[in-house]
């Protein structure tokens, strides 16, 4: 006698599964890195820090990025931040992740540290968990 | 068997099974891409706009492209650490953890970044000297 054939109805779990899709989509934050030539500094004892809402970016060709975009120099983030930060915030409404070229400067990193902290903005300065290997 | 009665046209239906399987494909990419990318760093709350003349020698950090230097002592950045646990700055009022921290010349990021980690992984607060005249 034969038996009839088990079916397991799975077109619905197609649906279920573009659902979840759809919500993790729109829960997420996009990433705003600018993602190009930064090579983060090295240092040791570092701490996971918050997830970006604000952020800065300096790249090895000194180019500066605030929420991945493009931007001339440090005052326009400086006016940026004035508008987007509420001083009296909580620490990490407040902090402001600084990704930087551990190549770059200090005449280009130095004004826009300062742009940050004038701006109401906590540094969340992004390195590389490691031991130094040159000097 | 059934047999098929002319004219009679098999119902088309599309091939949707594979669809599930390649949404908890998405699912996991997306789940993992979230978690995996966190960002390591320290976080520090530079004081702005106070006006600061000249850096004490008492705790203060001068780096300049020749060295690092731990008031009149030349320190490497594991001796400028030790330096600054034995000052306890944790345990201090906010207004005693300010450790002052200025670089002279075009010291690069890197070196910059390895003395700020270390005055704030002391329990210090930089209060970094800017030179007169810097650009912004």
């Amino acid at each position: 006698m034969r038996r009839p054939k088990t079916v397991v109805p799975v077109t619905s779990m197609g649906d279920i599964a573009f659902l979840l899709i759809i919500f993790f989509v729109i829960c997420s934050n996009f990433a705003k890195k600018a993602g190009k030539n930064v090579q983060p500094p090295v240092s040791s004892n570092l701490i996971v820090l918050p997830k970006p809402k604000l952020y800065v970016a300096v790249d090895s060709e000194h180019k500066l990025y605030f929420q991945g975009r493009l931007v001339g120099s440090a005052g326009e983030i400086e006016a940026e931040l004035t508008q987007l930060i509420d001083p009296n915030g909580s620490v990490e409404a407040r902090t402001v992740i600084f990704e930087c070229d551990k190549s770059v400067t200090k005449d280009v990193f130095e004004p826009i540290l300062e742009s940050i902290a004038k701006g109401g903005g906590i540094i969340g300065a992004v390195g590389k968990e490691g031991v130094r290997k040159e000097k | 068997m059934a047999r098929r009665r002319r004219g009679q046209r098999d119902e088309p239906v599309i091939p949707t099974d594979s669809f599930c399987d390649i949404a908890f494909l998405l699912i996991i990419y997306f789940i993992l891409a979230a978690s995996l990318s966190r960002d390591w760093g320290f976080n520090t709350d530079i004081p702005a706009g106070q006006k600061a003349t000249e850096a004490t020698n008492e705790k203060s950090v001068l780096l300049r492209n020749d060295g690092l230097f731990w008031g009149e002592r030349n320190v490497t950045v594991a001796q400028l650490r030790q330096a600054l646990a034995g000052l306890n700055l944790s345990g201090k009022d906010p207004n005693s953890r300010v450790v002052q921290f200025e670089a002279k010349g075009n010291v690069a990021w890197q070196d910059y970044y390895e003395v700020l980690a270390a005055i704030q992984q002391a329990g210090g607060v930089p209060g970094i000297l800017m030179e007169a005249g810097g650009k912004k």
